[in-house]
């Protein structure tokens, strides 16, 4: 993905994300008002996107993030209290099975198992550079095509943010240009208000409603799809679901950072909107963005959003909040 | 870049990364803002804007915008809550409690009105008293506060967009070259920092123009508290020495800083930054601004 993809960030880095912030803004032609609400893409576009992505196109969609140095694996004993929110559950579609812990990022033996086939690549043009990829999940909605994936996938993010709406994809359970179960073209994106109108991070969610694939089948009758729950406390312990594709990874496999527990809030969320995000011991890179963090029961809750420079093994993801609730009732709601 | 405004610069710097991210709505928002004296020469300020409250602790030299030349540091306590022109509440956990409600007193006072504003057209200015529960306790009690009340203000609006008349929208980039604004003139620079998780420190030294810029700023989440400190200090350029090679330097700045910081490269490139350096914090005296947790660089050039 682009610009704000999983990026490496420092502390005093506001400067630095407004620049990375700019990048995406000249680099994307689309630029709505602020406030825009979701984006429906021409149901032509759709499906030409399907057709468009090769196996030789997806391997040439690169994150565009700044890169981080390895660092030592360090622990953390953090604290978390109740968020004041009220519990939202929906449950998943397909059966769970049980997790080892781990805080590496490892590959997963077979992408296209039942509780690892909701994860998938998210492919876009970004004209003129190229071609882009985030990771997303399949969730469990009435519409049965609703991709969770962070708001900087979908949309660059502020008041001046762009759509990222360029012929994209959804491939699930990827793995080295395979596709098994198709290619679902995406017909219409959003991300919650907060991340539309002020960018901040605490709010990096983003949503996509893909098309049937090639075979005509929707995407959650296909590979199932999560649960969703917004509203729970911060403290939970998380799989982290994703895709990278910066060193020492290639993109070509879907990697699972089991059972690791929340750690704390960066300290700069404090000081943005929305609620205080996420922070777990994963060391995801660029292209892991958008990735799922499932709890409990398959249950998500949270998507990979930055990193920070100097720390490679912190993931940071937004806190599903009321927002989170929003976007995805909006997205379910689509016919 | 001149002296003073390296100065202003990291200042504003501090400010920026403590208060609030200004919202689409700053230009309609307010601040609220109460101080009380707490003793050991410290000064508390409590500022609330948005959903977020923030404590800054220091002497009343440091928490002052004026003489930015001054030694300075501070503490900054932030955490979410309730603010309203009429009530601030929050949890800041262990350190403590905030449930206070305004009471004005007199009427508010328009500050001079700026001209081509898009928008409000002054600042306002509410002086009252905030009634309720002030509980706060520092680290190690270094700051202990217990206060049903505090006299304070209520600014409004966070932020006036009034460009000056003369104002032109930017010009395209030319063509022809543009000498670089801030180039020409020697320094020296040592930067260090070290991060995990959520919490991360960063030491910088630069020497400009016969004066040694030291700053060090630390910063931590701790569970629904964030923490900021922040120290500066500007010396003579002897606290500073670097070789020509620039495999060798030693920092010793003044107080609030404490030692002095060695670094060495080796010929095949490794680096040491080593050394009883450390500076001293409102709660936390003697932070280590040295050791293999840090990475450091040390350059110079025009």
């Amino acid at each position: 993905m682009i610009g704000r993809g999983w990026r490496a960030r420092c502390s005093r880095g506001r400067a630095v994300r407004a620049v990375f912030s700019l990048s995406v803004v000249s680099a994307l032609a689309i630029v709505l008002p602020a406030g825009a609400g979701a984006l429906v893409l021409p149901e032509e576009e759709a499906r030409t996107a399907a057709q468009f992505w090769t196996t030789a196109r997806m391997r040439q969609a690169r994150p565009l993030e700044v890169k981080m140095p390895e660092e030592p694996q360090i622990a953390f004993a953090g604290s978390a209290q109740p968020t004041g929110e009220e519990p939202h559950v929906y449950p998943p579609l397909p059966a769970r099975r049980e997790a080892t812990a781990s805080s590496r990022f490892d590959q997963v033996p077979d992408p296209t198992a039942l509780d690892l086939r909701v994860n998938g690549v998210i492919f876009f043009k970004v004209p003129p550079y190229g071609f882009g990829r985030c990771s997303g999940t399949s969730v469990n909605a009435p519409n049965h095509s609703v991709v969770i994936t962070a708001g900087h996938c979908i949309y660059s993010g502020g008041p001046r943010g762009s759509w990222l709406d360029f012929g994209s994809v959804f491939v699930p359970a990827y793995r080295y240009g395979q596709r098994p179960f198709g290619v679902f073209p995406v017909r219409w994106i959003d991300t919650t208000r907060q991340w539309r109108t002020s960018g901040s991070e605490n709010a990096d969610i983003g949503a996509a409603v893909v098309g049937r694939n090639e075979k005509g089948q929707l995407l959650a009758r296909a590979v199932g799809g999560t649960g969703i729950a917004w509203g729970l406390k911060a403290a939970q312990v998380f799989d982290v679901h994703g895709y990278p594709v910066e060193a020492p990874f290639d993109g070509e496999t879907q990697r699972l950072c089991s059972q690791t527990p929340f750690l704390g809030h960066d300290v700069d969320s404090f000081t943005a909107v929305g609620p205080l995000n996420l922070a777990v011991d994963c060391n995801v890179t660029g292209g892991a963005s958008g990735g799922g963090w499932t709890i409990r029961d398959g249950i998500l809750n949270s998507v990979t959003d930055y990193g920070n420079f100097g720390d490679s093994r912190t993931d940071f993801g937004a806190y599903f909040g009321k927002e989170a609730g929003r976007l995805y009732g909006r997205a379910g709601r689509i016919k | 870049m001149t002296f003073r405004r390296l100065l202003v610069t990291t200042f504003a710097a501090l400010c920026l990364l403590v208060a609030p991210a200004s919202s689409p709505a700053s230009s309609r928002g307010f601040e609220s803002r109460f101080g009380l004296k707490v003793g050991h020469g410290y000064q508390l300020i409590v500022f609330a804007e948005g959903d977020t409250i923030r404590i800054e602790v220091g002497s009343p030299r440091s928490l002052s915008p004026d003489n930015l030349f001054a030694p300075r540091s501070l503490t900054a306590y932030v955490a979410r809550g309730t603010v309203t022109r009429r009530r601030i509440a929050a949890s800041f956990g262990k350190f403590g409690r905030i449930d206070v409600r305004f009471h004005q007193i007199g009427r508010a006072v328009a500050l001079p009105a700026r001209e081509h504003c898009r928008g409000p057209d002054h600042f306002t200015r509410q002086e009252g008293l905030f009634v309720g529960g002030i509980r706060f306790e520092g680290e190690h009690r270094y700051v202990a506060v217990h206060a049903p009340r505090a006299p304070g203000v209520v600014f409004s609006p966070l932020s006036l967009h009034c460009p000056p008349a003369h104002a032109r929208p930017a010009t395209p980039e030319r063509a022809r070259p543009v000498a670089p604004v801030g180039i020409g003139y020697s320094h020296r620079f040592l930067f260090a920092f070290w991060r995990h998780v959520v919490a991360s420190a960063h030491l910088e030294a630069e020497v400009d123009r016969g004066h040694v810029f030291t700053s060090a700023y630390v910063e931590e989440s701790l569970g629904q508290v964030a923490e900021y400190r922040f120290a500066l200090a500007v010396s003579r350029p002897q606290v500073f020495a670097v070789d020509n090679a620039l495999t060798r330097a030693t920092l010793a700045p003044p107080a609030p800083f404490h030692g002095e910081g060695t670094y060495e490269a080796a010929p095949d490139g490794t680096k040491s930054w080593t050394g009883s350096l450390s500076v001293s914090f409102p709660g936390a005296p003697r932070w280590p601004l040295t050791g293999e947790q840090f990475k450091v660089s040390l350059g110079g050039g025009l």
